[in-house]
């Protein structure tokens, strides 16, 4: 989908994931707590219940970071048409495939756009920064 | 005592009844909120075309010096993305594929009337993307109508079945919407998509065979390159670029045939969709006409070349939906060397020295050039 509205949705999910995951591990202290001191046989019950609420929640946090969202670079091949000096350039608006963009720079022949394409970037660390960002 | 026994049966049954019952209402409500967050974010993509259509009026109207009423031009979108295509009618068949052509020029050329309306001092390139960067908008407001159409119908009927079709249906259509999606940065920059593959493919053939890009128009958009091949006559036909046409390639090749009565053998070139297992920039070769889209200019290839009994090849590069509408992805880039060495082998394996071949790039040469 679209990826701005994703980033957000994923981000806000993790964030609620972790709230609920620490809100669930303090209660469970507080009743481990109880049941030491009183030896409440239904804190150990509740303690059990809390375990499977936090697999849950970590199984649906695990799922949430590994949903990949796409980030995507464009780039241009460019070329000499005289000596076959190559380079990988970013293009910019309005320019096209065989479209001269001005001399080598090795030899001064024509410096011609060969193909435009875009190339998926990894995103898993971008995302690790980017939540911080998350307003 | 036996009353009790049956009073505790009769509350039992009650119990599974009233489970049964909510249960499929929980199902109705979780699939109406699963329907409605796939069309808060199809409605969220229909507006960011449309404001992409009016942020580009507006670039290209400073870039000729104009001013543009940014409301005005808003709203006159928002007509053209309302407009319809009436397909004509077909219960009597005979003599639909002229009508169908009427149609989609008559639908081009008002398009082009229209946007010239807004800015009329535009260059022929950014008309062709803005062309593009409407329909694609047009699509997208049709995507989300229809579905919310069918998600008002589910929910006014409570049927769980009208919205289960619909919630089947919704991974599919978001492909598309995503592709679409993706298509609006493309015809905004006026980058090669991947549906420019076809064109890409003969110009990269032209090039790499020595061959310069002279070339003339033979019609509407449409352009021929002529140049040798080991001894070989090759016609080269594509839309004309580097702005987003598709050309009248059907037109071309009556006006070719019409001065060239010797041509032995018609290949054309054009993205196809792959299967899921396939691999994106796949090449493949075919027997018939390679050209999507409504059917008018492969129906017209098709008869003239059963007419001359001229043999028709074909060359796919395989490529997913979102592929084929966005910038060109590196997988389809590099599809784009195999399948100019395809077209090599073939015209060497199957034709003689001395013959004439057509060659036709097939797709938006959207970012190619000439």
């Amino acid at each position: 989908m679209s990826v701005e509205k994703l980033r957000v949705a994923k981000n806000r999910w993790i964030i609620t994931y972790i709230v609920f995951l620490i809100v669930i591990i303090i209660i469970a202290i507080h009743f481990a707590i109880i049941s030491f001191v009183e030896e409440n046989p239904y804190a150990s019950t509740m303690i059990f219940m809390l375990i499977l609420a936090a697999a849950y929640i970590s199984y649906n946090l695990w799922k949430t970071i590994k949903v990949e969202i796409p980030l995507f670079k464009t780039f241009m091949l460019v070329k000499c048409s005289s000596c076959g000096y190559a380079e990988i350039m970013t293009p910019k608006k309005g320019d096209y495939v065989f479209k001269t963009i001005g001399p080598c720079p090795k030899c001064g022949g024509e410096f011609i756009i060969y193909s435009i394409y875009r190339e998926k970037i990894k995103t898993r660390r971008a995302f690790s920064l980017s939540i911080l960002k998350t307003k | 005592m036996d009353g009790q026994v049956g009073l505790d049966w009769l509350l039992w049954f009650l119990f599974i009844f009233l489970l049964s019952y909510i249960n499929r209402e929980m199902e109705i409500f979780r699939i109406i909120k699963e329907i409605e967050t796939y069309l808060l974010l199809y409605g969220d993509i229909r507006k960011k075309a449309i404001n992409c259509v009016v942020k580009t009026f507006k670039e290209a109207a400073s870039k000729n010096g104009n001013m543009i009423d940014e409301s005005a031009v808003e709203q006159r979108v928002l007509s053209l993305v309302e407009t319809v295509f009436i397909d004509p009618e077909s219960r009597d068949p005979y003599g639909i594929i002229n009508k169908l052509k009427h149609l989609l020029i008559t639908s081009d050329e008002t398009m082009s009337k229209e946007v010239k309306i807004i800015l009329p001092s535009l260059d022929e390139i950014s008309l062709e993307n803005l062309k593009d960067l409407i329909s694609a908008a047009h699509e997208l407001n049709y995507i989300y109508k229809a579905v919310d159409h069918y998600y008002r119908m589910g929910k006014r009927f409570k049927s769980l079945w009208i919205l289960m079709q619909l919630q089947a249906q919704l991974p599919i259509i978001t492909e598309y919407v995503r592709a679409l999606e993706s298509s609006l940065e493309a015809f905004s920059k006026g980058f090669p998509i991947g549906d420019s593959a076809g064109p890409l493919v003969v110009d990269t053939f032209v090039k790499k065979n020595g061959g310069d890009f002279t070339y003339k128009l033979i019609a509407k958009k449409t352009i021929l390159m002529e140049m040798n091949y080991k001894d070989r006559k090759i016609y080269v036909i594509k839309a004309h670029g580097p702005s987003g046409v598709t050309g009248h390639l059907d037109d071309a090749l009556y006006n070719l045939f019409s001065t060239e009565k010797e041509i032995k053998m018609i290949i054309t070139v054009d993205a196809a969709l792959k299967y899921e297992g396939e691999k994106s920039g796949l090449v493949i070769d075919g027997i018939g006409v390679a050209i999507g889209g409504i059917g008018v200019e492969k129906f017209n290839i098709e008869k003239l070349a059963s007419e001359k009994g001229l043999p028709l090849y074909a060359i796919l590069v395989k490529m997913s939906i979102p592929e084929a509408l966005s910038i060109m992805s590196k997988e389809v880039t590099l599809g784009i060397d195999k399948a100019v060495d395809r077209i090599g082998k073939i015209i060497e394996e199957r034709t003689e020295a001395g013959d004439k071949v057509v060659l036709i790039g097939v797709g938006n040469t959207v970012g190619v050039y000439p």
